[in-house]
């Protein structure tokens, strides 16, 4: 099994004893050759996580990717991983348009459905990354006998760690700690400049909402795709902020859509043609249909504000902006393009 | 009757009740002077009445299948799902909803119908339908081999495709919602003549059931009864499925329920009365899954379950020792 | 005895191509090298791999097979299986309740217990005082438990995230991923004890086939022994599916496979060739899971079904073919 990877460092010239590594020994040496040389990163690194801790004594170099989306980090921080986790979709490799040019021609194996230990195995991997891949403890005790695995942290959901939290994990796990940093601040940048480019978002409320085999909601003010649009300066409805509840959706009966209206409703959608939300009957009597307030995301956009990663993010922004200012222009007569490619225009 | 007044009643849940309730008036209002902007009228019109439509229409179809296959297999636990219709169907909107990347209502609608028959119709032939003696133990086994084996292939591929898995765990809880976005139209025809065919063989089936031989005596032709009976199940359960999705127990418990209130014993008037057993039941059950946990709405085939459940129980319990019913 | 050569033939012949054939190929030089003196790039595919997943697949089909004869010759039922009891129902709602709450407990074991929960459920409701049990009321006491989990497993499955569904549906499935030898060791010390339970209880089992009565004047205390072995049964199963999940049809199978294979006649040969029959579905079954499609994974539960169904429709024209209609 070969994989061309981009970055090609050099294999360390001692034998590494993974168990070492686990056990957390200091006797094993430094490796001068994995140091950057931008800060004095301290090696070994310890990381605590939901299923004990992963000691790593030199910057991963060979990696797998396990988590369903945690090879978009990976990407960012300029390693191509060996391996990738497919989750849905029909992007060649499993690495969608926003991440794709980071690939650069490499080929790394695609693993569908549970994860292939001896396939991971075989690719010698020095860091296995665990989080988002719903890996159970037994999974990760046989894994770890591979090679280190880094899993989400212990008071985080299982999907649910943040993507620059992520970010800085692989950061410090792969020896990139700065240039994490950097990518951190350059999409909280984006947002904070389209913030700044549309100064009327502040104090408009916006909702992200979903349709989906006759379930219909909002997300809730914790979930990353709500988060979007208050990192955009929106305000979330009253309805949404007063939810107390632990899911991360919010729902709404088809007979009485009120929850939803908001100067900005943005659909989010799996599909790029929805008929059933089109001809939806209550949401054509909501006021925001009416004055052109609707956004439709569908399946790209709406996968790159789910995916929710450090790539995804400024794409999902880049594509959504101009139809997000035409939403809440408060002119009915705009016309926002996406809904009126949906049907969903009045 | 008390089933006339249940029924009713349960026509006046599914319109009358819900997050935005409505009095009579109301709906009379709606009727006489129908208003679009008017946000009860429009939730009248274009949610419950359809809502409505599809729970007569499902609860017709799952209730007069139960009783032919009941009937036919002569087990008082024979479900429609049996003949692999509901694995049929799964696997087509499974399948077809990921090659043609969408789950419009109306998409999932036209490929369950078709599942549910093609599955149907190859656990007739492998049932020995062919060689002419499809009894009722061959076409139990048949219908659990086909059921196995596309349930199966279904599981196989949500396993590997997260957006086939979320369009079919929103699939099989089974639903009345969006009732208008399906072919309703086409779909209650079907009913109507599998309801139709039904009625016409049920003194035949009777027959039947009186043994092979006598019945061929009596002139009805053992394979030509079950052929014809499989196929209004067939049409049936399809309908059914296609515009509700698969709902449990009611197929499996109208029938008996039928001929406990009725007091009939011929297949012919339980087919009668079939219909308005099984659209009560499949109402107040989607009427009250839609209270419960308001605003969000608990999909009718949740609870048809979760209420089927403790009434099998108590059946169980109170079932006096060699009583079959 | 013959049949007896041929199902360890067949065991011999899996656990080989168990060992040999993965996802990646490893030379049999290194393998070998690996399982003797535990160094080279065979040692972690044979010793942590390959070798514990199929010590426990091979526990985990027998402890499932011998479960599923056992229900199949008390309730006369080629047909009944743990499953009937509501024990996989019951095992699934377990796992989408633990998961939907953000627990990380061990899924297998979580299955168990749910199982185990749901079969002691359907005794106890199922057991009417100063009556006895038939077999009738503990199938429809069986079923209405599993629907009742499975309705509130499937209203489960539509809170939680879409990867989470995937997790949750993978778990239920059945899975035999990064099996270590303390798996395969619990369920084989299990099945050991269980084993002298059973063989404690075969006696009484070859007498309860003869039927109620005789039994009991042969001077069996027909309840206590049929509910002993039944709780054998369902202790067999839980051991099965606490490291393997609820995976389906390997206890419906593996009796008739059994038997079809040996010829056994006897009750004692008839479990024994159940076990061995169940231990090879669940190897073969493990075998296509893990390297049928390039780069796919599937838990094994899949393959079960899919490897089921032919098996069943086998059966069917087998047995009809020669005229037991």
């Amino acid at each position: 099994m070969t994989t061309r990877q981009k970055t090609a460092i050099a294999p360390p010239a001692f034998a590494l004893n993974r168990r070492a590594v686990l056990g957390g020994l200091l006797g094993a040496a430094v490796a001068p050759a994995g140091a950057r040389a931008q800060t004095a990163e301290v090696w070994p690194q310890r990381f605590a996580h939901a299923f004990g801790e992963t000691v790593l004594d030199r910057p991963a170099a060979r990696v797998v990717s396990l988590g369903y989306t945690s090879h978009d980090a990976l990407l960012a921080l300029g390693v191509v991983p060996l391996a990738l986790r497919y989750w849905y979709g029909d992007a060649p490799f499993g690495v969608w348009p926003w991440a794709a040019d980071l690939l650069a021609g490499a080929e790394p194996v695609v693993l569908t459905g549970e994860s292939g230990i001896e396939t991971v195995a075989a690719l010698q991997p020095d860091l296995i990354i665990g989080i988002g891949s719903g890996i159970s403890q037994a999974e990760y005790d046989v894994l770890s006998q591979v090679a280190p695995v880094l899993m989400h942290e212990a008071d985080s959901p299982i999907y649910g760690m943040g993507w620059d939290a992520l970010t800085r994990i692989l950061g410090r796990a792969t020896g990139k700690a700065d240039l994490a940093e950097t990518l951190i601040a350059q999409t909280t940048q984006a947002f904070a400049d389209a913030r700044a480019r549309h100064p009327d978002w502040q104090g408009k409320t916006g909702t992200a909402a979903y349709h989906f085999s006759g379930e219909i909601g909002a997300y809730a003010a914790f979930d990353g795709r709500s988060r979007f649009l208050t990192e955009l300066g929106f305000r979330l409805t009253p309805a949404i902020e007063a939810y107390q509840g632990e899911a991360f959706y919010i729902p709404m009966s088809p007979e009485d859509l009120s929850g939803l209206e908001a100067d900005v409703l943005l659909w989010l959608s799996g599909t790029d043609t929805d008929d059933d939300l089109a001809a939806l009957p209550m949401r054509r009597l909501l006021a925001s249909h009416a004055q052109g307030r609707e956004v439709f995301a569908g399946t790209l956009t709406a996968a790159a504000v789910s995916y929710g990663s450090i790539l995804s993010l400024p794409f999902a922004l880049q594509r959504l902006e101009s139809e997000i200012a035409l939403a809440a222009d408060g002119d009915a007569a705009t016309v926002v393009p996406s809904s009126a490619k949906a049907g969903l225009a009045p | 009757m008390c089933l006339a007044m249940l029924f009713a009643g349960a026509i006046a849940l599914t319109l009358g009740a819900g997050v935005q309730s409505m009095s009579l008036a109301a709906i009379w209002g709606a009727v006489v002077a129908y208003d679009p902007t008017d946000p009860l009228h429009v939730v009248l019109a274009e949610l419950r009445l359809p809502r409505l439509a599809a729970g007569l229409i499902a609860g017709t179809a799952l209730a007069v299948s139960g009783s032919v296959m009941q009937a036919l297999t002569r087990n008082p636990l024979a479900d429609p799902g049996l003949l692999g219709v509901n694995a049929g169907a799964a696997f087509a909107v499974v399948v077809g909803a990921l090659l043609m990347g969408q789950n419009a209502a109306w998409a999932i609608a036209m490929l369950a119908f078709p599942g549910a028959a093609l599955a149907a119709v190859a656990v007739f032939l492998l049932g020995g339908g062919l060689s002419g003696e499809p009894g009722p133990i061959r076409l139990t086994l048949a219908g659990v081999a086909v059921s196995v084996l596309l349930l199966s292939l279904v599981n196989g591929i949500v396993l590997i495709r997260s957006d086939a898995l979320d369009v079919y765990r929103f699939w099989v809880a089974g639903s009345l919602a969006q009732a208008l976005q399906k072919p309703l139209v086409m779909l209650a025809l079907v009913t109507v003549a599998g309801w139709l065919l039904a009625l016409w063989l049920a003194p035949l089936l009777d027959t039947l059931a009186l043994g092979r031989n006598l019945a061929r005596g009596l002139g009805a032709s053992p394979l030509r009864v079950q052929g014809g009976a499989l196929l209004a199940v067939t049409l049936l359960t399809g309908a059914g499925v296609a515009v509700a999705g698969p709902i449990a127990f009611v197929g499996l418990i109208v029938p008996p329920l039928t001929r406990r209130l009725t007091g009939c014993h011929d297949l012919r008037t339980e087919v009668l009365a079939a219909p308005v057993v099984g659209a009560t039941v499949l109402l107040l059950a989607d009427g009250v899954g839609r209270l419960v946990l308001a605003p969000a709405e608990v999909r009718v085939g949740v609870m048809t379950a979760i209420i089927g459940g403790p009434v099998f129980i108590w059946i169980a319990r109170t079932l006096r020792p060699g009583e079959q019913r | 005895m013959k049949g007896a050569l041929v199902l360890t033939a067949l065991l011999a012949a899996l656990s080989m191509l168990s060992i040999l054939w993965g996802e990646v190929r490893v030379p049999p030089g290194d393998l070998w090298r690996g399982l003797i003196t535990g160094e080279g790039p065979g040692a972690l595919t044979v010793r942590v791999l390959r070798g514990p997943r199929l010590a426990t697949a091979l526990g985990a089909g027998a402890a499932l097979g011998l479960s599923g004869a056992i229900f199949q010759t008390l309730l006369r039922n080629p047909l009944a299986a743990p499953d009937v009891m509501g024990f996989n129902a019951g095992a699934g709602l377990a796992v989408i309740a633990t998961l939907a709450a953000g627990l990380t407990l061990p899924m297998p074991l979580v299955a168990a217990a749910g199982g185990v929960a749901a079969a002691l459920l359907v005794a106890v409701l199922g057991h009417r005082k100063g009556q006895a049990d038939t077999a009738l009321t503990l199938i429809l006491v069986g079923l209405g438990v599993g629907f009742t989990a499975t309705g509130l497993a499937t209203f489960l499955s539509l809170t939680i995230s879409d990867a989470l569904a995937i997790e949750a549906r993978r778990w239920i499935t059945g899975s035999l991923a990064a099996r270590s030898w303390l798996h395969a060791g619990q369920v084989w010390g299990m099945g050991l004890v269980l084993c002298l339970l059973l063989a404690v209880q075969a006696r009484a089992l070859g007498l309860l086939e003869l039927g109620r009565d005789l039994a009991t004047g042969l001077g069996l205390n027909a309840a206590r022994a049929r509910a002993g072995l039944l709780a054998t049964g369902v202790l067999l199963a839980a051991a099965g599916v606490a490291v393997a999940g609820p995976v389906p049809f390997v206890a419906l199978m593996a009796g008739p496979l059994g038997r079809g294979l040996t010829g056994a006649r006897s009750p004692a040969l008839r479990l024994a060739a159940a076990a061995g029959a169940g231990a090879a579905i669940m190897a073969a079954a493990d075998l296509v899971a893990r390297s049928a499609l390039p780069g796919i994974q599937f838990p094994v539960g899949v393959m079960t079904g899919i490897l089921g169904a032919p098996y069943l429709l086998w059966l069917l024209s087998r047995a009809f073919g020669k005229g037991e209609a």
